[in-house]
């Protein structure tokens, strides 16, 4: 095996856990990994790309910038990490043309202007890897919601495009505790890449081809988070979990299925199994603002409570429009997009959220 | 940069890779052998391939009567018996004897005459003989073989960046890739090549059309080569890929038709089929490995990939092919070995049809684009999505060298092919033929709502359609079209009325029943709906999304 030269772009605090994670990799497995860079972009870019996006639509998006490379670390097991993560090399785009595997970890918003700017140095030896669960909203240049995926194939040189999502949130990774990911990718060679760098030690990965299917339930799980975050405040328990998150993930399936997507992996690690992890009550910027939603606390005022990069309103809205678009059924969505409109009240949402007029589980 | 041409205002190219063919016949036959049995043999054992081979070749010819068959019946029973008593040795000879006889098949010829004569002297003498005003009428001045060409060149019209495609053909190796309606789609894009100063290309044609006589004499003598689409066993499908392999390789201009067969619903072709065009994609990572030293052999020149759409206001077969595509649908389809084609007095009233009428073909080349469907400039560099140069064979490396990957490769081949797919879509230029049939398509579905297409095809109607409403239904759809970008042909362009009137003397030409005609009462009333269906085909599939 000939030890890879991995790039992170990305500067929250889950591609600081994955720079710190390969980088420990790299420690002890130079055969794999010979290279560890960690490029942050700017955060004028992040915070720009973020206003943008809020002045062209209704739903407002977090109050990000203040949470980019800024989170607190939760954790304080992670010293251990911390200390290894300053060793890894902080780089300028430039240097970002000698990665062979790249990791993209930016919220959905700045996707197209971090791609833009990094387009120049990628070439297409490259393996380029994004791990956000969100679409790009259609806006004036591009009147279609645009997948991340493609948005890197309109942007930039790189074919081999691959995603991960999967029960692996940034303390799992920081603590190095047992969790799972899978990476899906249309090639043979990047799911391999994939394994390459981050298998081994207490993560799992796995690989697929149904890269739209995971690009999709990496998306859903924010929405999921979101409606977990309401259910919990109401107290409503387990199995209101469970129902959200097989449910939830029939109505995601139903979506992407229409989009090229296999139906499957909606019920593997990238679909239940990341709902599974995004609706417990750890860590998740999404789950903690549907918490304050369900106290009646207004989505803008909520927003800036939770003060990290929320995926799940922008999801709601666009998973909303997409259920429209390819004709399918979608209540939990649907009920979501109500209650952030302010169209109902938390008691109704939740009574949409659990309830049904289809009772044939296959529909 | 898009360009219309008149025939006349081309030099025909003089020096072409085609016109080395007939010396270099009997290396490239060897090559393509001794290659293809090293491929075959890296993946599998001779006895298996050879009785794989026999299996297939027994039952086929047990079913079917025997046309210039490499091996006779006999022969494969003969060959298949003896396997069990033989060593590797012999059945390694025995693999490489047949795997040689299939390239002498395959391989095509090229005459240098017979290609001057196909091109400069038929052209002209159709015209002359089919153009309606009876030659003995035309002024004496008209008989002038310029003259023809020029009004040939109203009937057949070109267009595309075509100076860009001149430069290329110098600098690389060009791979046109056309939609696919009719048999005469060869010759046309044999005229249109020559027609705007672009090369002659090598092409795979079914071993069919080769038994007639004399389009079998000028196709194997203008480059084409057989491709016999009976066999099935994988060993003839490996002698094919090298075959297409080695020339690309060797820098002969070729054309495939992606489409794999004629479009049998009369819709532009959006599932690429990429069997030999991947052959284009290996011949490119064979020429980075010879360039890193990897490989070796002489440099392979660089391949671009010509997508071009051929857009008929008539279709020779189409009532052959609409009837074989509602009958067939979602089941294999048969080879037609006997449709209008094959009937001398349909394909005279064919050609006399389009002779008759401007525009009544256009061959519009798009862009051309790299192996993985990059833009490429005039200088040949390929580009990336934003315009930025490219580095292609980057895209090949593995730790740094240039390697096939059969996966990889295969999905960077869906890519091109969906970049093909697009490229029809913004390349196909609609006729008037196309646009009346859409409008009454339309007019035949609110007739007789709610039902499926057999039905609607057959349930009796009687549909007149004033001329007034016709009109407006008319310029609705061509507004429709401008606003999408699509393009509208020389007479799609025009007002209204002259569309109508365009199309109607069009179906009524040729067709044995038009699909649409004029009553006495000045409305239009619908005549064979599977023409209508298959002519409004051509607008409905360009909203065909990925």
């Amino acid at each position: 095996m000939t030890g890879l030269q991995v790039a992170v772009i990305g500067g929250g605090r889950w591609a600081r856990a994955l720079a710190g994670f390969l980088l420990h990799t790299q420690r002890r497995s130079p055969d794999r990994i010979s290279r560890v860079l960690h490029y942050r972009p700017p955060r004028e870019l992040l915070r720009a790309a973020q206003e943008d996006t809020r002045s062209d639509h209704d739903v407002a998006h977090t109050d990000v910038p203040a949470a980019i490379g800024e989170v607190p670390d939760v954790s304080a097991a992670d010293s251990a990490q911390q200390a290894e993560r300053k060793q890894v090399t902080a780089i300028t785009l430039a240097d970002l043309s000698a990665a062979e595997v790249i990791f993209l970890a930016v919220p959905a918003p700045s996707v197209r202007k971090v791609l833009a700017l990094a387009a120049p140095y990628l070439h297409g030896a490259q393996t380029l890897i994004h791990a956000i669960g969100s679409v790009i909203p259609a806006s004036e240049e591009c009147p279609h919601t645009t997948l991340i995926s493609h948005a890197i194939a309109e942007e930039t040189p790189v074919r081999k495009i691959g995603v991960l999502a999967g029960p692996a949130l940034a303390p799992d990774l920081e603590e190095f505790a047992p969790a799972a990911l899978v990476c899906g990718s249309r090639f043979d060679e990047v799911g391999a890449q994939a394994i390459q760098v981050l298998s081994g030690h207490s993560l799992l990965v796995y690989t697929t081809h149904d890269l739209i299917g995971v690009e999709l339930a990496r998306a859903g799980s924010s929405v999921i988070a979101l409606a977990a975050g309401v259910a919990n405040i109401l107290d409503l328990g387990t199995p209101a979990r469970a129902i959200l998150i097989t449910r939830g993930a029939a109505e995601f399936a139903r979506i992407a299925v229409k989009l090229g997507a296999e139906e499957r992996t909606f019920f593997g690690l990238a679909g239940v199994g990341e709902f599974v992890a995004a609706t417990e009550r750890r860590g998740s910027a999404d789950f903690e603002l549907g918490r304050l939603l369900g106290q009646r606390v207004p989505l803008a005022e909520a927003l800036k409570q939770v003060g990290r990069v929320c995926d799940g309103p922008a999801m709601v809205r666009e998973a909303h429009l997409l259920g429209h678009k390819v004709h399918v059924r979608t209540s939990i969505v649907s009920a979501l997009y109500q209650l952030l409109h302010g169209k109902f009240d938390t008691k109704d949402a939740l009574m949409a959220l659990l309830s049904t007029d289809v009772h044939n589980e296959r529909e | 940069m898009i360009q219309s041409v008149l025939v006349s205002g081309f030099q025909p190219v003089t020096d072409y890779p085609l016109l080395r063919f007939r010396q270099e016949r009997p290396a490239i036959v060897q090559e393509t052998t001794e290659r293809a049995l090293q491929a075959v043999l890296s993946a599998s054992a001779p006895e298996y391939v050879i009785n794989d081979a026999c299996l297939q070749e027994i039952r086929r010819l047990s079913e079917s009567s025997a046309q210039e068959e490499v091996r006779g019946l006999s022969d494969w029973k003969r060959l298949w018996r003896s396997i069990g008593g033989k060593s590797r040795r012999e059945l390694e000879h025995d693999l490489h004897g047949l795997i040689g006889d299939y390239c002498e098949d395959v391989a095509g010829g090229f005459n240098q005459q017979v290609y001057t004569f196909a091109t400069r002297v038929v052209p002209p003498a159709l015209s002359l003989l089919l153009t309606p005003e009876s030659p003995l009428r035309l002024p004496l001045h008209m008989l002038q073989p310029q003259k023809l060409l020029e009004l040939l060149a109203e009937r057949l019209i070109v267009q595309g960046p075509l100076d860009h495609l001149r430069t290329l053909a110098q600098k690389g190796t060009l791979v046109c890739v056309p939609t696919h309606l009719s048999n005469l789609d060869s010759p046309v894009m044999g005229y249109a090549l020559q027609a705007s100063g672009l090369p002659p290309t090598t092409y795979g044609a079914g071993k069919n059309l080769f038994t007639n006589p004399v389009l079998g004499f000028f196709m194997r003598n203008c480059g084409a080569y057989r491709v016999d689409r009976r066999i099935r066993h994988e060993l003839y499908k490996d002698v094919l890929k090298t075959y297409s392999q080695v020339i690309l390789e060797r820098g002969y201009h070729s054309m495939f038709f992606p489409g794999g067969t004629r479009s049998r619903s009369g819709r532009v072709e959006g599932r690429i089929k990429l069997g030999l065009l991947g052959t284009s994609l290996t011949a490119t990572i064979e020429g980075f490995r010879r360039q890193a030293g990897l490989s070796r052999g002489p440099a392979v020149k660089p391949i671009y990939i010509v997508p071009v759409t051929i857009n008929q206001q008539l279709v020779l077969e189409a009532e052959t092919l609409i009837a074989d595509y509602l009958k067939e649908t979602g089941k294999a389809r048969f080879i037609i070995e006997d449709d209008e084609s094959a009937q001398w007095r349909k394909v005279v009233d064919f050609v006399r049809s389009t002779m008759t009428h401007t525009g009544a073909i256009v061959i519009r080349f798009g862009a051309p684009m790299d192996v993985l469907g990059h833009r490429v400039t005039e200088a040949g560099e390929s580009l990336g999505p934003h315009g930025q140069p490219v580095e292609l064979a980057r895209y090949f490396w593995v730790h740094g060298k240039p390697q096939a990957l059969a996966q990889r490769d295969g999905e960077y081949m869906q890519q091109t092919g969906a970049a093909i797919g697009r490229a029809y879509r913004r390349e196909t230029v609609l006729l008037p033929t196309h646009l009346l049939a859409s409008v009454l398509w339309r007019r035949v579905c609110q007739a007789l709502p709610g039902i499926d297409l057999y039905r609607r095809l057959r349930q009796p109607l009687d549909l007149h359609v004033p001329h007034a409403e016709l009109l407006s239904d008319m310029e609705r759809l061509q507004n429709l079209l401008r606003h999408k970008r699509h393009h509208l042909g020389p007479r799609a362009d025009g007002t209204p009325e002259q569309v109508v009137e365009a199309a109607l003397a069009a179906f009524g030409s040729y067709h044995t029943e038009p699909a649409a005609l004029r009553t006495p009462s000045q409305a239009v009333t619908v005549g064979d709906r599977q023409l209508l269906y298959y002519y409004q085909n051509r607008i409905e599939s360009l909203g065909d999304e990925q």
